[in-house]
């Protein structure tokens, strides 16, 4: 008798487990949409992609287990439909909540936090900014270097198609916009720009080409990237140097996970590993600095969808 | 935004540079392909042996870096074994076709690990072709650019202080006045150096060539980038290219040419005689500057500074780097060692050590931690902070319309093709094999398949020689057919020279001599003037004891009527076919017309030494 009620009480334990278990799973899976929940056994790394000039990041989480070894690469134009197995996005503010937009009603990634953040900045020589200052006297606002073009000088922003190119060429496409109004984007001017290098890059790529002459008139990207190009022996022989813009301008990178899988990419700054910290560093991004901020999301969404 | 690469155009380039890259190797130059890994590396023992194709004004440096990688720590594995990088020269367009379309070790030698073309829009092309055919990518988007070198127009140094560059920038605006201007050098104070002359190579076959027709497309517009089909169609653009080619020497596959050229008739001091300038790399440049035009230093050759050195001209209007990519191929045939040895020789050539060693060799070094300096100095005619303006690569379908149109535009050809079909040719092509075709048999097809290379306004007569031709049989050589144009003379070619059968003996000298002479009573100046002279065999006339006096006496004459203010230069390009060939007297032959001498000992090689040879009209 005591056997079959103590059967009793076990079989009701389990029903209890099974159907919280059961409860948690749809919860999680239900009102966003967007993804599927993981599927991924108790204990087992994250799988976590970077947009790639941060994929140092990502091999260094992996090579410290912080998440699934050989992350993948993800950049803006996959990002609103990424591999079912991703579950988290190492990249530049806002391209996640872009993504989002670019996905419909239903969110992919939910939110994210902050890994710490970088300065923009302009990479020039001395004749560039003589030719700049002549077009429109104060060389260090964003919207003088966005009539680079008129001056016939190429300014190096990266492609906005990318998560890292959408945010170097954020301050341009601000300045250049009245009152943010997404309606007086000037396509034309940003097109211009984009296509005025004979190639775009990402930053670092693009102030190491600028230490070579006649190659581009101008790099926007972190400051960090861009000083130690001007620091370079052949950087110094061309003069150049390093103007922060205004207004002070900032580049996030964030840790997005995938939306409904909140839980399963615990990553706090704060803990990364030191390798990580660096990688972050070598990629011009001060870490644990700064906080998220999607406001210019949907501006920069429309940017993209203009101009990349 | 950006238009997806037009698939003809990256074929047609693709394969256009590729056959003539292929064919490059076969010409006297340095420079040339090696289909196999050269033997300054010696055995590798158990090592994991790293295959690098790489374009050939490179092979000499990368030779060097492999040697050092090679014996370093550096060239340890993983696993405790070790790595052997194995350089080996490959002309960017024909390692990009080979690539795409499948590497045949047995004929091209092994599948390379990395592959460095002259640049990275060879990437492109190979991954857009690969993806055509369904198949995946092998270059990375995203190459360690290894070094750089902008197109230059080399000009002797007296000719530009004479146009006063650098002060006054020059450009291909300039070059197009200088090429039409009735009065040549003579508008700036000197008549003594005649017409203004262009060496430039054909850019359906050349990288070099193609950056100097887009610079020139560029100056019609006064753009930088965007250039559009529109642009090429308007009246100036065409009027600018047609005034530039007016001036052109010849083309041909390789700037070396040229630069031999130049280099020999230094010595003699009719270099300004020769051309007056030529669109090259300032790597090449600096090279010949250096006392070694043609990028190769052979064991125990020293090098001699020209007397007359060359100036950099960095084209106002802008130009376009070669920026030597180096590619780990992503291929199935790379295993896991060999990537792992890649990429340690592909990180030890960025350090700042190695890539001291690119500036010695003339290059720009790709990492920028490396000052540009010595060679690349004004002292060596270079400017190290020029070039000022970078020019877009245009849009694939730009550069079609871009070359289909340079086929009307280039300066048009009046050539006498002289065909050996002496009893010599009747042997089989292959020695070891009695049943294959006869040398006649390869030279006849490779001959009308050239044809198609000439343009219809292009001049084209044919001349075949052996001893006791024609009804008497008593003749040296016969014309089959008068120089004419090809619009009327296409077919006519082809079955005259399908009709040749081979027969008597070889009576080299005096061919040579009437021909040139011939071609000389018909010089046209709006035409590039030249024999093209095929023969498998040495001056074989019946009486051998004239031969030294026949051959300096031919030499003279062509010298002669080669160089001096009044000349008028019939260009002889010589084919040595076959083994027996004798091709240093054909060097001899064509070296006094300042033209070029092309091997094709193997002959296996003679359609690709055919194009090569046609590439110059």
């Amino acid at each position: 008798m005591l056997k079959s009620r103590g059967m009793a009480v076990i079989g009701a334990f389990v029903l209890i487990a099974l159907a919280i278990l059961v409860r948690g799973l749809l919860v999680d899976g239900s009102g966003d949409g967007g993804s599927e929940p993981s599927k991924r056994p108790s204990g087992e790394a994250p799988v976590v992609a970077c947009t790639p000039e941060l994929s140092m990041v990502c091999a260094a989480l992996a090579d410290a287990g912080a998440i699934a070894s050989d992350p993948p690469e993800l950049d803006l134009a996959d990002a609103s439909d990424p591999p079912e197995d991703i579950d988290g996005w190492i990249t530049w503010n806002p391209a996640p909540q872009v993504a989002n937009f670019d996905a419909g009603q239903a969110p992919i990634w939910g939110r994210p936090i902050s890994f710490g953040r970088a300065t923009l900045a302009a990479l020039m020589d001395p004749a560039t900014q003589d030719a700049l200052i002549a077009a429109c006297d104060e060389v260090t606002v964003w919207a003088c270097i966005g009539q680079a073009p008129a001056a016939d000088l190429t300014v190096g922003v990266g492609e906005p198609t990318t998560a890292e190119g959408l945010a170097r060429l954020a301050p341009i496409a601000l300045a250049l916009t009245p009152d943010r109004d997404t309606s007086q984007i000037p396509t034309g001017d940003l097109i211009d720009l984009v296509d005025g290098p004979s190639s775009q890059a990402d930053a670092a790529t693009m102030s190491r080409s600028a230490t070579q002459a006649g190659v581009i008139s101008i790099v926007v990207g972190p400051e960090d990237i861009l000083g130690r190009a001007a620091q370079t022996n052949q950087g110094k022989d061309r003069k150049l140097q390093v103007a922060v813009a205004t207004p002070d301008t900032k580049a996030t990178v964030v840790l997005a996970p995938r939306a409904g899988r909140e839980d399963d990419v615990d990553l706090a700054c704060q803990d990364l590993p030191d390798d990580a910290t660096a990688a972050l560093r070598s990629a011009g991004v001060e870490p644990c600095t700064g906080t998220v901020d999607d406001a210019l999301a949907g501006f920069l969404y429309q940017v993209e969808k203009k101009v990349g | 935004m950006r238009s997806r690469p037009n698939t003809r155009w990256i074929r047609l380039l693709g394969a256009g540079v590729a056959v003539a890259a292929v064919a490059a190797g076969c010409s006297t130059g340095s420079g040339s392909d090696s289909s196999s890994p050269s033997d300054p590396f010696g055995d590798p023992g158990n090592c994991t042996v790293i295959d690098v194709a790489v374009s050939s004004e490179k092979i000499d440096l990368m030779t060097d870096l492999a040697q050092s990688f090679n014996r370093s720590d550096d060239a340890e594995l993983s696993d405790g074994g070790c790595a052997f990088v194995r350089p080996y020269s490959k002309a960017s367009g024909g390692a990009t076709t080979l690539l795409a379309e499948g590497w045949d070790e047995a004929a091209e030698g092994p599948r390379p690990v990395i592959w460095s073309p002259a640049a990275s829009s060879w990437g492109q092309i190979l991954n857009q072709r690969l993806a055509d055919d369904g198949q995946p990518a092998m270059a990375s988007s995203k190459p360690v650019s290894f070094m750089l070198t902008p197109l230059v127009i080399g000009m002797p140094k007296p000719m530009a202080d004479a146009l006063g560059y650098p002060q006054n920038p020059v450009g291909w605006a300039d070059i197009a006045q200088l090429a039409t201007s009735g009065e040549g050098w003579a508008k700036y104070g000197h008549p003594e150096w005649g017409a203004f002359k262009l060496g430039k190579t054909n850019p359906n076959f050349s990288t070099s060539g193609l950056n100097a027709l887009i610079g020139q497309n560029y100056a019609a517009t006064g753009k930088t980038r965007d250039l559009s089909t529109e642009d090429l169609g308007a009246q100036k653009t065409k009027d600018l290219g047609a005034q530039i080619e007016s001036s052109v020497v010849h083309y041909g596959d390789i700037t070396m040419t040229f630069l031999n050229n130049w280099f020999r008739t230094d010595r003699s001091g009719t270099s300004l005689l020769y051309a007056s300038a030529v669109a090259v790399e300032e790597k090449s440049l600096i090279d010949y500057n250096q006392g070694n035009p043609d990028g190769v230093l052979d064991p125990g050759e020293t090098p001699r500074k020209p007397k007359v050195p060359l100036v950099a001209i960095y084209p106002k209007e802008g130009t376009l780097y070669s920026d030597n990519p180096l590619y780990l191929l992503d291929a199935d045939w790379v295993s896991k060692q060999e990537k792992e040895g890649a990429e340690a020789f592909i990180d030890v050539v960025q350090r700042p050590a190695n890539q001291k060693k690119v500036l010695e060799y003339g290059f720009r070094p790709g990492n920028p931690d490396v000052a540009i300096g010595s060679p690349i100095t004004k002292a060596n005619g270079v400017d190290p902070t020029q070039p000022s303006k970078l020019l877009q690569v245009p849009d694939p379908e730009v550069m079609i319309t871009m070359l289909d149109n340079w086929k009307q535009q280039r300066k048009g050809a009046r050539v006498l093709l002289v065909l050996d079909v002496s009893g010599s040719m009747e042997e089989p092509a292959d020695p070891d094999d009695p049943a294959s075709d006869t040398k006649l048999d390869l030279a006849k097809r490779a001959a009308i398949d050239a044809l198609d290379e000439f343009k219809g306004d292009d001049e084209v007569g044919l001349r075949v020689f052996s001893t006791n031709l024609g009804p008497g049989e008593d003749e040296n050589y016969l014309d089959l057919l008068s120089v004419q144009p090809m619009s009327t003379n296409r077919e006519k070619l082809a079955s005259q020279i399908r009709d040749q059968l081979p027969q008597n003996a070889t009576p080299l000298y005096e061919v040579t001599q009437d021909s040139f002479e011939d071609m000389a009573d018909g010089y046209d100046p709006k035409r590039i003037n030249a024999v093209v002279l095929l023969t498998d065999g040495v001056n074989d006339d019946g009486d051998d004891a004239d031969d030294r006096s026949q051959l300096q006496d031919l030499l003279s004459t062509l010298q002669d009527g080669t160089n001096g203010e009044n000349a008028t230069p019939i260009r002889v390009f010589t084919i040595a076919y076959g083994k027996q060939a004798d091709f240093d007297t054909l060097e001899q032959i064509a070296e006094s017309t300042n033209a070029a001498a092309y091997d094709a000992s193997n002959p296996a090689t003679i359609s690709k030494v055919f194009t090569a040879v046609v590439s110059n009209f």
